[in-house]
């Protein structure tokens, strides 16, 4: 754990404890209690929640039972030791929280503030409860080094249960203020980052540290805000403008995860689709013509149940949960508004990201495919893409929730396999009619097939007809009734019908159970 | 005062049956009502000096019978027929057929009728007297080639539309040039299902547009009065749930423009009785001509209240031959809203919830208005409109119509059928309608409103609120925030409950526009100078064998203009900016 933002470095002498008229009596505790559910005034901000505010609006009504808060109930500067722990419910349902109290020394983690976070996230293990963040601090305390870094109960235990809790149950995140230095690795293993614009940030290392180290002149917002995170760094999910509105979003993710690994998402009442109603058109015939795939996914979804996940980063791929008949799906989609729909080294990861989410948490799986492949060009092999893709198509095949195929409009090349080909066997392969599969689009695959004869055509009338008759052998070929002739695909829908054929087909696979491979895991080609 | 006219047949039902019968009983007249079964013993059967059954469940056997109509008319001694709106209230042949049978009509004459509902004459009229027009055609489109060559002259999207469409039937917008052949089949197989003709012609599509109208009042002396203009943006399906009059925040010299438009293009048809004259308004100000409405309105509530001139007891005094009291523009004092109380279900879409009324608090007090076409007990049907009752309010200015809508929602309720009321709630709080700047837009329902769940009211523990996340807004329960104080959750909480655009939209607006992959500039369609709206395609970027077009993230005018078709373009690679607008 390297330097944190020294405002908190900056720490003044321990005061010394307040004369109680019995020393550490009942009177005393009673005072401290007192004192610590009061908080500290001096350092609020106007544009952030106090933090035991924070607690009320994510948890139900009288539902929180706190560790530790008289941790550090010696010293009037430091309530709970700058950190809530404990556990309280969720619409009901149970969950561990860590909350930071920016008020107290920024935050900051201390030794007594660690092993908080360490008994709760060991309680969490446990007792499988999903993690609830509410992230705010400076980082490491650098007066209390000895106590937070070196050992074994201090911020490296804390990661270690982090990692050891992924997959276990859902850990959320809200990024509320800063989560500096080593502390930046909090949201990093959460499945979730909400943050709050203007206040969230993350960062190894403040601009002023980096200035000194390398030179380089930057801002706190360009090197680490929440817009930066979200939109381009990916080490975000969503932006919010207020903290009511990041802890509404956390509560909502929520309700769409089981508590644990052990247990199915909760289904809820179905509601319709909202519009309901599938304009022609609104998947264009035309391969070339751009369309929003979020006016598809509003067709098949339960109305207003669509939680988009990293909504603003890699947007050529839409990822997001839903609900379908009532039941919580996972959407992973093309975007065709977004630079060709084609998938990119950021939009294969966040693919393979959210693929990975979904079956840790038994939430099946619906590909929406219209992809004109993976990208091409010097740029985006040297990025790695090959490598990236293969990220991508290893989650996919390694995901055991039931996954259901749509191809949209087009399925071309090697991005037709990543969205979850018939091979990586998908529950289903469903087609609409303006649906074409193909290693490549029919002009495309012609000019490759007969390059040199096309080149030898020097007649351009001739050659026009020659690759006229080639591009329609082609698409003779890729004909849909053809996909379904030779069993490609287990039906072609009619686009009204999606939404009720995708439902009977979710409810008929509610049975599944995951098939265990004879190995420790795959070596993912990261 | 209103000539011969003696007895007044009601050709029509619900609220705005009851608004004509009471005009009558204000001008000395009787009215005489007919019902479909299913309305025996609702309001307007009641509240007329006589009432006739029309056999049958069905509009077509009823209110939709021409002939059954005309002859019950003559039965009961009536010496006039209001058609009301809807049903035959635009219905040349039907005008005609009740003047054949010596009866008063009132309305128009059918000639005007023909020549201002039918929207390709409409636009022939609009555009003779020079009222503003986005570019279109004058004539249907004979095919999809047409389309094309409109598009690229006068730049995309461009909207294809039904001659004989109305309520988005037939409507079909292309926002790029390659879907332009499938959307126009689909507008031509729409048009001949809905209407039984196909033609359709194409104009310029205006993003983000608001709906602004003119309510005009003619006599047959020549004389015209302007009520003023309504805005009826709030719409779900291109039908208006919320209408207020006068249009707010409009410049005075466009205000000045859509009067005049709307008187020239009622005296250029001759043009009598109450009618509407509607423009779209662009989020850039650019007004256009849309059509004409040869009927009384739903929404003529609102002109009354700021004018304090009857529009129906003007429709009926010019039906009698009598001239208007006054003439020219009507000056406006105050604001009025009409919030329309539907029998429909929010949260599924805004279908019909048919079901018998079984309790109903109509709100009052200072500034409310409420017409009502239901009583406790009613039956609410899915065979006739789902529009069961209006609140009006009046207020000195929009603030306190506002407050007083808000006030009279609060009041109202209903009970055994699903209303609006919930969307109503929500909107008077939505910063986008009640804000300074109206950013409300004929789309806005339906693209940008997410209803809140049922129930959070006042004194109950838990508030709902609306996150957005990605394009999206979701409902959320919220237990703790009624107890939260302090500025940030005052922030949160509007944020919480009211529209809140906030940082949660998507994307950065940015001056600078991109490509936003590598690829090859197929269409350019702008130039240095052009002003573009928010959402207006700038040029379109091929790659992967698939369109990508580039839109302006924020209104300006393009400058710097660094591609041409051809070029071959990197990733982010500039393509223009888009400055501040010197005219705005």
């Amino acid at each position: 754990m390297t330097a944190a933002e020294s405002d908190t470095a900056a720490m003044p002498e321990p005061v010394a404890p307040a004369a109680p008229t019995a020393p550490g009596g009942r009177e005393a505790v009673r005072a401290a209690t007192a004192s610590v559910l009061t908080g500290l005034d001096a350092g609020r901000w106007p544009s952030k929640l106090p933090v035991r505010d924070r607690l009320a609006l994510l948890l139900d009504e009288d539902s929180w039972i706190e560790d530790g808060l008289l941790a550090n109930a010696g010293r009037d500067d430091l309530p709970a030791d700058g950190v809530l722990t404990g556990v309280g419910r969720v619409e009901g349902r149970r969950v561990a929280v860590i909350a930071h109290d920016y008020t107290v020394k920024a935050g900051s983690w201390g030794e007594l503030g660690c092993e908080k976070q360490v008994r709760i996230l060991e309680r969490a293990y446990r007792d499988l409860l999903p993690v609830v963040y509410l992230v705010d601090s400076a980082g490491g305390r650098l007066n209390d080094q000895m106590g937070f870094f070196p050992g074994r109960r201090g911020a490296s235990r804390i990661f270690h249960l982090q990692v050891r809790l992924s997959g276990r149950v859902p850990q959320i995140c809200c990024l509320l203020g800063p989560s500096a230095a080593g502390g930046a690795y909090m949201p990093a293993f959460t499945d979730w980052v909400g943050m709050v614009e203007g206040n969230a940030s993350m960062y190894l290392a403040s601009p002023r540290i980096a200035e000194k180290v390398t030179g380089e002149v930057t801002t706190l917002e360009e090197m680490g805000g929440a817009r930066m995170h979200a939109e381009v760094s990916g080490c975000g999910d969503e932006v919010f403008g207020t903290d009511g509105e990041a802890i509404a979003a956390a509560r909502l993710l929520l309700g769409y995860l089981p508590g644990s690994y052990r247990e199915r998402p909760a289904a809820v009442a179905a509601s319709a689709p909202e519009p309901a109603a599938w304009p022609d058109g609104l998947v264009p015939e035309d391969p070339n013509a751009s369309y929003d795939v979020l006016d598809v996914i509003d067709r098949i979804v339960d109305g207003g149940s669509f939680f988009e996940v990293k909504p603003r980063w890699a947007t050529e791929m839409v990822t997001g949960l839903a609900r379908l008949d009532g039941e919580v799906v996972g959407i992973v989609a093309n975007q065709p508004s977004v630079r060709s729909g084609a998938i990119f080294v950021d939009s294969a990861d966040k693919a393979a990201r959210f693929i990975t989410l979904c079956d840790a948490f038994n939430v099946p799986l619906v590909f929406l495919q219209d992809v004109p492949g993976f990208m091409v060009g010097a740029a985006v092999e040297r990025q790695g893409i090959i490598r990236h893709g293969a990220k991508m198509v290893t989650a996919m095949a390694s995901a055991e929730v039931p996954r259901f195929t749509v191809v949209l409009r087009k399925a071309y090349a090697a991005g037709y396999y990543a969205m979850c080909a018939p091979g990586f066997e998908p529950r289903a392969t469903l087609a609409l009619p303006t649906a074409t599969i193909g290693t490549m689009s029919p002009e495309a695959s012609v000019n490759a097939m007969y390059a040199n004869r096309i080149a030898g055509l020097t007649d351009a009338a001739e050659r026009a007809d020659f690759v006229a008759r080639r591009v329609a052998e082609q698409e003779a070929e890729m004909n849909l009734l053809r996909m379904g002739a030779d069993l490609v695909v287990d039906a072609v829908v009619e686009p009204g019908d999606l939404r009720a054929e995708l439902i009977r087909r979710l409810a008929d696979a509610a049975g599944w159970e995951r098939t265990r491979d004879h190995r420790h895991h795959s070596v993912s080609p990261v | 005062m209103t000539g011969a006219l003696g007895t007044v047949f009601v050709a029509n039902r619900g609220e705005i049956a009851v608004r004509v019968v009471r005009a009558c009983r204000d001008l000395g007249l009787r009215s005489v009502t007919c019902y479909a079964d299913p309305d025996a013993g609702s309001p307007h059967t009641v509240l007329a000096d006589a009432s006739v059954r029309l056999p049958g469940d069905t509009a077509a056997e009823t209110y939709l019978a021409a002939d059954a109509l005309v002859r019950t008319a003559l039965a009961a001694g009536a010496d006039a027929v209001h058609p009301g709106y809807g049903f035959l209230a635009e219905d040349a042949g039907f005008a005609e057929r009740v003047r054949a049978a010596g009866l008063v009509w009132v309305g128009p004459s059918p000639d005007a009728m023909r020549a201002l509902g039918d929207k390709v004459s409409a636009r022939a009229v609009a555009r003779a007297v020079g009222a503003p027009m986005a570019a279109g055609t004058d004539r249907p489109v004979t095919g999809p080639g047409e389309v094309e060559a409109f598009a690229d002259e006068h730049g995309l999207p461009v909207a294809v539309k039904a001659a004989r469409g109305g309520g988005g039937r037939g409507l079909r917008v292309a926002w790029t040039r390659a879907e332009i052949p499938d959307l126009y089949a689909s507008a031509v197989r729409e048009a001949e299902q809905a209407f039984g003709a196909g033609e359709c012609f194409v104009e310029r599509y205006l993003p983000r547009a608001r709906h602004v109208e003119v309510q005009v009042l003619a006599d047959d002396a020549g004389g015209v009065l302007v009520l003023g203009t309504r805005d009826c943006s709030v719409q779900r399906r291109h039908q208006k749930l919320v209408e207020e009059a006068p249009a707010p925040g409009l410049p005075d010299a466009l205000r000045t423009v859509l009067h005049d438009s709307a008187v020239a293009i009622c005296r250029h048809a001759g043009y009598t009785g109450a009618g509407t004259v509607e423009f779209l308004v662009g989020a850039d100000g650019t007004a256009s001509f849309l059509e004409v409405n040869t009927r009384v309105q739903v929404e003529h509530p609102v002109s009354e209240e700021v004018t304090g001139i009857d529009v129906v007891v003007e429709q009926l005094r010019i039906a009698g031959g009598a001239r208007l009291p006054v003439t020219g523009v009507h000056p406006v004092a105050g604001h009025a809203v009409e919030l329309r109380i539907n029998a429909e279900d929010p949260s599924r879409g805004f279908v019909p919830s048919p079901g018998t009324v079984a309790r109903l608090r109509l709100p009052g007090g200072p500034g409310v208005r409420v017409e009502c076409g239901v009583a406790e007990g009613s039956s609410v049907g899915l065979g006739f409109d789902s529009l069961i009752a209006k609140v009006v309010v009046w207020g000195r200015d929009r603030d306190q119509a506002l407050a007083r809508a808000r006030r009279a929602v609060a009041e109202t309720e209903v009970e055994g059928v699903r209303t609006v009321l919930p969307v109503h709630r929500d909107l008077l709080r939505d910063d986008a309608f009640t804000g300074p700047e109206l950013r409300v837009h004929t789309r806005w329902l339906e693209e940008e409103y997410v209803p809140a769940p049922d129930g959070p009211d006042v004194g109950r523990r838990a508030t709902a609120g609306v996150v957005r996340v990605g394009r999206r807004r979701l409902a959320v329960p919220l237990p703790g925030m009624p107890s939260i104080t302090g500025p940030a959750a005052d922030a949160a909480r509007e944020a919480l409950t009211g529209a809140g655009d906030g940082a949660g939209g998507a994307g950065i607006p940015h001056d600078l526009l991109v490509s936003p992959i590598q690829g090859s500039v197929v269409r350019v369609l702008v130039e240095d100078g052009r002003h573009v709206g928010v959402g207006e395609v700038v040029a379109v970027v091929e790659a992967m064998k698939m369109e990508n077009p580039v839109r302006a993230g924020v209104a300006g005018v393009v400058a710097d203009l660094a591609v041409a078709v051809g070029d071959s373009v990197a990733q982010d690679a500039p393509i223009c900016r888009l400055v501040a607008d010197p005219a705005a």
